[in-house]
């Protein structure tokens, strides 16, 4: 997906080597920004927060914030990232601000309740409804790792600076997680 | 059975419609309302510049003052550069300005010759006393 064309006037080679900085033209167009990434911010927000109505508020929240940040995005590298650890930070202020601060930190540890289900259409075939309640019982951390490469299309090294921790962590826990849903789902000896 | 590519196969459900016409409604709102236009954003560029230069010349501003003052108490000559008007001590002492103006210099000057002599003297006086407890215990002062 193209991070270059959020930015009017700019091609992609330009933005990714953050060569729009101090350009006049690289002016945050926001209608190619919700293209680009709008949908998967709202679905991420929901296996985040577990409720489309909150998704649907922290995602305009979020998307007030990238309209404030109409300097800073000349600076930013991975416009891709940054939109996701915009949203996360804010879903995690969200949690907070809701559950209070013990409780929401307890909740963003663990991953919201039954997330994946509010983000997928139940699957009709049983192994698929199988492997997505599997993948419910991931630790949050391991759920995000797969939720981030797998849905979101993130690279490990962008869900590591969404995350806040290091690519080996994220690529770990990735693994770790992939690793769990093999053996649950009984898929050992075809590794 | 491979996991990620089953994964892949999980079909996402749909956004509600017109969520992007709020979202970008509301932060077309947010961009509005930020708290500097980009007019703004120059003029607060400007203002922190000028802000900048004079706070960078008050130290310039304070020790060339500090120096003329110093010259106008000590007798020394200031340091305006040659051509420039004479230090007040040298036009009281040349009979230049009016007479009032003169014996206030005057008085300043002697004021400050007072001081000077002053100090001296309590230098001096510290410069006595320097060793003279060396050889006292605490007792002894009680």
């Amino acid at each position: 997906m193209g991070t270059g064309e959020i930015f009017q006037g700019i091609d992609k080679s330009d933005s990714r080597r953050g060569l729009y900085k101090g350009t006049k033209k690289a002016a945050l167009n926001l209608d190619e920004l919700y293209e680009c990434n709008g949908e998967r911010l709202y679905r991420f927000l929901l296996f985040k927060l577990g409720s489309a109505e909150d998704a649907e508020d922290v995602l305009q929240e979020s998307f007030c914030r990238f309209a404030r940040y109409d300097l800073r995005w000349r600076l930013i590298r991975n416009p891709q990232a940054f939109v996701f650890r915009v949203a996360r930070n804010e879903a995690n202020r969200f949690l907070k601000r809701k559950l209070g601060r013990r409780e929401g930190e307890r909740v963003m540890a663990a991953g919201g309740a039954r997330a994946l289900a509010s983000v997928f259409a139940a699957p009709d075939e049983p192994d698929l409804a199988l492997l997505l309640t599997r993948v419910e019982e991931l630790p949050g951390e391991q759920k995000e790792a797969v939720y981030l490469k797998i849905f979101g299309g993130l690279t490990f090294r962008e869900a590591a600076s969404v995350c806040g921790v290091s690519a080996n962590t994220v690529a770990s826990r990735y693994r770790y997680g992939i690793d769990k849903l093999r053996e649950a789902m009984g898929g050992c000896d075809e590794r | 059975m491979d996991v990620e590519r089953d994964l892949e196969r999980l079909k996402p459900v749909a956004a509600p419609a017109d969520l992007r016409r709020r979202v970008l409604d509301r932060a077309a709102e947010a961009r509005k309302s930020a708290a500097l236009s980009p007019k703004m954003r120059v003029l607060a560029a400007a203002c922190s510049i000028v802000i900048i230069t004079v706070l960078g010349l008050d130290p310039l501003i304070v020790r060339h003052e500090a120096a003329r003052m110093a010259a106008l108490f000590d007798g020394r000559r200031t340091s305006l550069p040659s051509g420039e008007a004479p230090s007040e001590l040298a036009e009281v002492l040349t009979g230049r300005g009016r007479d009032a103006e003169r014996l206030a210099r005057a008085e300043l000057a002697a004021a400050a010759a007072a001081r000077k002599e002053q100090a001296r003297q309590v230098r001096e006086a510290w410069r006595r006393l320097k060793g003279w407890l060396d050889d006292e215990t605490s007792e002894d002062l009680i």
